[in-house]
């Protein structure tokens, strides 16, 4: 029996899928191989212990969460349903530092409004709104920002998805959304903050930091992102990052299938 | 409607449609989380819920060459390959005594528990790669054309592969089953 044949059917062996014959063509090469058919037989109760051994089952909270992460996807593909939060124990929203800057934002139009009803202002011209898009705009950004140093995930989460609702981003808002790239534990926020900074990366300054914080990430899916944008741009300062990383033993080897690719593509 | 034909959907907008995938899947993650974290079932249960936030979020990345199952394994090998970084100077050996009640049914006894638990301890003790196969072969009963998709590696090289991983894993649970024997009969 060919080396090919024997290997393709080890495993049959064992699960008692093979004919008479053939289990004793495999058993043969085994033997040659020096595996007594003692061992084989010891192999084939052992495997039958791991097929009887139960598999676990999750818990409901786990379905709750997921449901829960699915119910907000769907709501965020659905723009103009309103914002329904989960209820929380009374007056405990007052300690979030969200909805604090949020109640700031509405104070600051109720008083612009009132004070304009009141005559106490210039009628409504062009700049005065284009000023009050520029307060609304820096007032959201400071919420971000204070959003994006929450201990809590989901907080620094929603901080990095707002950042979406911007056409153009100040130099904090990228430099905030840069630190979480860099430093954030969390490897699903880090790849968050790629995406978000796609958008910025014709500026030079970003593809800079992109670049430097190449040797930073440790999550192969960061890494594997990284790779894609770096290639999509062209990005040739990219590959002596990528060959610093190359030399990781440790390295998934997806990862270091796409790097590869993309030092020969960028070089 | 099968795996890749619900994915499109779901990369289509209708994010609805994941549910299902989540309901066919979830079981067969959580058993491989298991078995990979040591039966931790807390850090098992939000692995198996980063996956499914990775592929909300990645979703566009499924082309549809290979099959959902294999795609969905490779987030989740990444994700355990993430957990394992940030865990690599705790102990994973532990077995949880709790965990493994939960999945008995109430006719088992001692001596199954005892079993459950020398399997994993045995696993513990692969290397991660072999323990990976063993989960996704054994435990998992993926194709072998879906594992090696997964792991980067031939058909014929995870069968030889789970082979040997097998003959290994057979050697050490014997070895730790001799040893409790041992204390046992000290004891």
């Amino acid at each position: 029996m060919k080396k090919q044949d024997l290997d393709d059917r080890l495993i049959d062996l064992l699960q008692g899928r093979l004919s008479p014959e053939e289990e004793e063509e495999v058993i043969a090469g085994l033997e040659k191989s020096g595996i007594t058919r003692e061992e084989i037989e010891s192999l084939r109760s052992f495997s039958r212990v791991i097929d009887d051994t139960p598999v676990p089952e999750p818990s409901e909270w786990m379905d709750k969460r997921f449901y829960a992460l699915l119910e907000e996807e769907q709501r965020k593909a659905q723009p103009g349903e309103p914002d329904i939060k989960p209820v929380k124990p009374l007056l405990a929203f007052l300690n979030n530092p969200g909805f604090r800057i949020a109640a700031g934002i509405a104070l600051f139009l109720l008083g612009w409004f009132a004070a304009g009803w009141t005559g106490s202002v210039i009628p409504v011209g062009n700049r005065q709104i284009a000023n009050l898009a520029g307060e609304v705009k820096q007032l959201k950004e400071t919420l971000i920002l204070t959003m994006m140093r929450e201990s809590s995930p989901a907080e620094r989460i929603r901080a990095v998805n707002m950042v979406s609702d911007f056409e153009t981003a100040d130099e904090q808002i990228i430099e905030g959304l840069l630190g979480v790239l860099r430093n954030d534990s969390n490897s699903n926020l880090r790849l968050l903050a790629l995406e978000a900074l796609i958008r910025y990366s014709s500026l030079p300054e970003v593809r800079k930091s992109l670049v430097s914080s190449i040797g930073n990430q440790t999550s192969p899916l960061v890494q594997l992102r990284l790779a894609e944008i770096m290639l999509a741009l062209g990005e040739k300062s990219a590959v002596p990052e990528f060959k610093k990383l190359l030399q990781d033993a440790s390295l998934n080897y997806s990862v270091r299938d796409k790097l590869n690719e993309a030092v020969v593509v960028l070089l | 409607m099968d795996d890749n034909t619900l994915m499109t959907h779901v990369i289509a907008g209708e994010i609805d449609k994941l549910g299902v995938l989540y309901e066919k899947y979830k079981k067969p993650l959580y058993a491989y989380f298991f078995r990979f974290t040591g039966g931790d079932y807390h850090a098992s249960e939000d692995l198996v819920h980063n996956v499914f936030y990775r592929v909300i979020r990645y979703k566009t990345s499924f082309r549809g060459h290979g099959s959902f199952a294999s795609w969905l394994f490779r987030v989740a090998h990444n994700t355990g390959i993430d957990y394992h970084k940030k865990n690599r100077y705790t102990d994973n050996t532990r077995v949880e005594v709790g965990a493994i009640r939960a999945v008995m049914d109430e006719n088992s006894g001692p001596e199954k528990e005892e079993q459950i638990a020398t399997l994993q301890k045995a696993l513990d003790k692969l290397g991660s790669f072999e323990r990976e196969l063993i989960i996704l072969g054994k435990i998992n009963c993926l194709r072998y054309k879906e594992i090696a998709d997964i792991l980067n590696i031939t058909e014929s090289n995870v069968k030889v592969r789970i082979f040997r991983a097998l003959r290994k894993l057979k050697d050490i649970y014997i070895k730790l089953e001799n040893t409790e024997n041992e204390k046992a009969g000290s004891g």
